[in-house]
């Protein structure tokens, strides 16, 4: 059709997007990928050219080691925990194994739809020792010695991984509930005439043809995981001494308070060759398996 | 739907915070103060002054309690506020270094507010302002004279007939009294969730052990100074509160507000912090409370005085470098900084402002009184740490590893280790700018004039 | 061994598995629900109160603290100044971002597929990785500390995800439709205007609910790009809010702020609800 080949309508109509995409992202990033070899105090645009000298001062820098670990811990657990969960739910609520579901389906989206911020408000009060809900409700149950939950390092990090999957599940598990939907009943019946029980149309049936989902949602949970800001900012502020700090947080203290705007964009530059490895990893392992149905 | 989303976008243009500072027009100076323990009433008492000794001229001031962290972007872009107080996370030499703070010397030759016979630098208490100097020029001024210490609950002492300890094994033995007397009161509690309160009794302790040289060592980062045993005997000293059983429990998640609440709730006898406590707990202060400071108690055998009180003025305040109006910015500061204003400060606030006279025109509250005290007590012998103010790596690292430390997480050994450790960055890192120079002579509470 | 297994899952039954289940569900329920309604009631009880029991009911249901809330923390400012900034972007991004995905599905130009993977490639890097240099970008155009800067900002991040959306809806759209529309006389814009997106409704609506949450309650953006307090979105406001809490000891104003800041989007979504997952499942057909 001769308005399609309308070379010149065409751009047109993507240049605005195109200038706004260019100027506030592609700009950014080529700039940051400058400035991590440099070090910048932000106060002008004088800039020292350091060479390598930002990565091997990150590589030597024990705080950077630490919240890498943390990060990974943090991605990872909730990478693993949150796909089950959400499956489970998702499954029993197709398989109308439960009263209510629609209920349950409603409810357990709630913490998608309220900000980081509110959600590390809520549960900084929560998890408080002593006027928390938590702490209260153990109490209540005679337990005693309760540990001080964002106090105590270990139990912090196990913290932010139970408030990640909170805020996280509900998601996926509707969206593993609309893709159940979508596989056609007749390969459940036919399962069932082969005999199958509930565990063996899972395992046969929804699982296999689920899989392309669960590997996304994987990648997905991988890749916003390593950008745990928000959260880990307001309810522990990485602490206590540095166990629950992530690289986005400490990417934000050598920023904007200490003022190394060089070394925060080497860390950051490292924090996307981290994600950007794992999501071309992903993809990788994704093109060996494709199930049609 | 679409046309409710409609109107409320219309209404939202409308609605949207105005710009409160837009609004007063074109002679305006403002000035971003911190908002905590002193409140904010100081602040608009010295509006209102500057309003009234420059009626064409507004003073739009205010507060947050991260006034440094909300700022900090304005400076960066180049329009920051006229006069400027920030404490968290802010390196006040960096700032100069970077080139953010004005010179204030004129303003030190400048008549004083009300009092025309000196100049402004002179109606400052004697060694106080050489903590904001550098190379002899004056860029930071104090806001308060802080005195820090123990605060104890007079009542709940007089009451069980407890003694003021005057050395660390006293201290020791009243804890034990105070514990075995039961009723579930707790002999100490802190402020668990920053570290940086319960670094005052460590710090004095440190003090008391090795005194002023440890001290200046400690402060310029002298190789060493930080691994010396007398920081780990203070360490061990700390922990061993936590393994006596001394310390209430849960103190370690309390913020500073909530375990100052619990302690003016009788659940624990002592608390460390400075001056500005009974103006911070203000609001919840039960009736006939009484709260006495006393100091950290030392050793009969140790280099720094037995009774000696850690009592500082920090730099505070600054007036940036791109304000719009700098000379403004100083003016204020001289009227905030007036002897009228600071007996206003010493009656509302309670804490001291190290302005001289300024506490012979006000009424003293009794808490601040025991503090003046334990000075003139301890012979004017005080005593103040620098490498908060000059390393901010520094500061944050102690932070960090006493909260360790006091979790039990780390030995006293190890404490030390990490402390030298980041001494050690900080002296190999070319960026970090160094303070060789030794402190001022310490400050004296000189109150009259 | 296999058989063994499941065999056991089996034995248990059908009644001990749905019961089983139902527990789970209930208890994971209570843990989702039950905080925020704590917080909800608890925005009605005097700070004094909250210290003295934390869990009942408020003995006087009270409004102070969202007045408060309202007014004095200038939450009220805002909900306004995050409204206003969240449906500018939304505005922006749709109008740019639609005719870009447009373009891409229907017509044919050089380089077409390096713009339309460029554009997805944004998506998989981190805003971190910009975040200094977009300050000091936004800095040099003079937009930085106005709603005006973080608009524009928004819009741009926005763009990769509209395009993925958009672009493959667009496709779906018969040319039968294109042509049509020219023999009526449509130039380029008439056609994209009059015809194509009103068709892709479905689409834009899905993009502009995603949207309109996600930039709601984004903070580090507005963090950076903000600093006037007046200009403050709610994410930032209520930050700012747990801080002065830390001092005033007034939790009953952060709590009635934090419900604030909750009820809009969980009262639409318990509306839209339908919508929201029809559009859920539009991603995930083609994801």
């Amino acid at each position: 059709m001769k308005l399609q080949s309308d070379a010149r309508a065409g751009w047109l109509f993507v240049l605005p997007a195109l200038v706004f995409y260019v100027t506030f992202l592609v700009v950014p990033y080529a700039l940051a990928f400058g400035v991590s070899f440099a070090k910048w105090r932000g106060v002008s645009l004088h800039l020292e050219f350091v060479g390598l000298g930002n990565f091997q001062r990150m590589f030597g820098d024990p705080f950077f080691w630490k919240a890498l670990y943390n990060t990974a811990f943090f991605t990872v657990c909730t990478g693993l925990i949150v796909p089950v969960m959400a499956l489970y739910f998702a499954v029993a609520v197709t398989r109308k194994l439960v009263v209510g579901a629609r209920f349950f389906r409603i409810t357990y989206f709630f913490p998608n739809l309220i900000s980081q911020v509110a959600i590390a408000v809520l549960w900084w009060f929560a998890l408080n020792p002593e006027f928390g809900i938590l702490s209260n409700f153990l109490r209540l149950l005679g337990l005693a010695d309760l540990p001080s939950w964002l106090g105590d390092p270990d139990w912090a990090r196990r913290c932010v991984v139970a408030v990640k999957v909170w805020a996280a599940v509900g998601f996926y598990m509707v969206l593993y509930v609309s893709a159940i939907e979508g596989i056609p009943n007749d390969y459940y019946d036919a399962a069932k005439i082969d005999g199958a029980g509930e565990m063996q149309s899972f395992r046969h049936v929804t699982f296999p043809l689920l899989s392309e989902m669960m590997k996304v949602t994987v990648v997905f949970l991988l890749l916003n995981g390593f950008g745990t800001f928000d959260l880990v900012r307001i309810m522990t502020d990485g602490g206590p001494d540095r166990a629950t700090e992530t690289l986005a947080t400490y990417i934000y203290e050598n920023a904007f308070e200490l003022g190394k705007f060089g070394y925060a964009t080497t860390i950051a530059m490292s924090l996307f060759i981290i994600t950007f490895s794992l999501a071309l990893l992903s993809l990788y392992l994704q093109r060996k398996e494709a199930v049609e149905y | 739907m679409v046309a409710l989303l409609a109107g409320l976008y219309v209404l939202s243009f409308f609605f949207r915070g105005q710009d409160e500072k837009q609004l007063l027009g074109d002679r305006v100076v403002e000035g971003v103060f911190f908002q905590g323990g002193y409140g904010m009433q100081w602040v608009w008492d010295s509006a209102a002054e500057f309003e009234k000794a420059h009626p064409d001229i507004s003073a739009y001031v205010w507060g947050n309690p991260r006034s440094w962290d909300q700022t900090r972007p304005r400076f960066l872009a180049g329009n920051p506020p006229d006069v400027f107080w920030g404490i968290h996370n802010i390196n006040f030499w960096v700032n100069l270094q970077d080139g953010l703070v004005a010179p204030l010397d004129s303003l030190m030759q400048t008549p004083a507010y009300g009092q025309p016979d000196k100049t402004f630098g002179e109606t400052f208490f004697p060694g106080v302002l050489e903590q904001g100097q550098l190379d002899g020029r004056q860029y930071f001024l104090p806001i308060v004279y802080n005195i820090s210490g123990i605060w104890y609950n007079k009542g709940m002492f007089d009451e069980h007939g407890w003694q003021v300890p005057a050395t660390w094994d006293e201290f020791l033995a009243l804890c034990e009294l105070i514990k075995q007397t039961g009723n579930g009161i707790a002999p100490l509690t802190h402020q668990g969730k920053y570290p940086t309160y319960f670094g005052g009794i460590y710090l004095a302790l440190v003090y008391k052990l090795g005194g002023k040289e440890l001290l200046n060592a400690m402060d310029t980062l002298q190789p060493g100074a930080w691994s010396r045993p007398e920081l780990i005997e203070a360490a061990r000293l700390s922990q061993q509160l936590y393994e006596r059983d001394y310390i209430l429990s849960g103190t370690s998640s309390f913020s500073h507000t909530e375990a100052q609440m619990i302690w003016l709730q009788g659940k624990a006898a002592m608390i460390p912090c400075g001056t500005w406590l009974e103006s911070e707990m203000i609001n919840a202060l039960p009736d006939g409370f009484e709260m006495r400071i006393m100091p950290v108690p030392g050793f009969a055998d140790g280099k720094g005085g037995l009774g000696a009180m850690e009592a500082s003025s920090d730099p505070a305040f600054w007036v940036p470098t791109d304000a719009a109006h700098p000379d403004w910015g100083m003016e204020y500061l001289r009227i905030m900084l007036s002897r009228k204003l600071a007996a206003g400060f010493v009656e509302n606030v309670g804490s001291v402002q190290p302005i001289l006279g300024s506490t012979d025109d006000a009424e003293v509250r009794p808490a601040t009184r025991s503090a003046l005290d334990a000075v003139e007590a301890a012979g004017g012998e005080t005593f103040n740490f620098r490498f908060s103010s000059w390393y901010l790596e520094l500061t944050n690292e102690f932070e960090n590893a006493l909260g360790a430390l006091l979790n039990r997480d780390i030995t006293p050994e190890r404490f030390v280790e990490r402390m030298e450790a980041m001494a050690e960055r900080l002296r190999r890192d070319p960026d970090t700018l160094r303070f060789d120079s030794e402190p001022e002579q310490a400050v004296t509470a000189k109150a009259s004039s | 061994m296999r058989f063994n297994r499941t065999a056991i899952f089996e034995r248990l039954g059908e009644n001990g598995r749905k019961t089983i289940t139902q527990i789970i569900f209930v208890v994971y329920g209570v843990i989702v629900v039950f905080p925020m309604v704590w917080l909800f009631y608890t925005a009605f009880k005097p700070t004094h109160e909250l210290f003295a029991s934390a869990w009942s009911l408020p003995v006087e249901w009270k409004f102070d603290n969202f007045v408060e809330a309202w007014t004095e923390a200038r939450i009220g400012d805002f909900f306004w100044n995050s409204l206003f900034v969240t449906i500018s972007t939304l505005l922006v991004q749709l109008f740019v971002g639609s005719m870009a995905s447009y373009s891409l599905a229907k017509y044919r130009f050089r380089a077409q597929g390096i713009v339309y993977y460029g554009f997805l490639a944004g998506m998989m890097f981190p805003i971190f990785l910009g975040i200094v240099p977009l300050f000091f970008l936004v800095k040099s155009l003079g937009l930085l500390d106005s709603h005006l800067g973080l608009i524009v900002v928004y819009a741009a991040f926005g763009i990769p995800f509209t395009v993925f959306v958009l672009t493959a809806f667009f496709r779906t759209i018969p040319t039968e439709i294109m042509e049509a529309g020219v023999m009526d006389g449509c130039g380029h814009f008439t056609l994209y205007w009059r015809i194509m997106l009103p068709l892709a409704k479905p689409g834009l609506t899905t993009v502009a609910i995603f949207t309109f949450i996600s930039i709601w309650n984004e903070y580090i953006l507005a963090l950076v790009l903000l600093s006037s307090s007046h200009l403050r979105t709610m994410p930032l406001g209520i930050a700012v809010l747990q801080f002065v809490q830390f001092y005033e000891v007034d939790f009953g104003a952060l709590f009635a702020g934090l419900v604030i800041v909750m009820l809009p989007t969980l009262l639409c979504y318990v509306i839209l609800q339908e919508q929201i997952t029809k559009g859920m499942t539009v991603g995930a057909v083609k994801g």
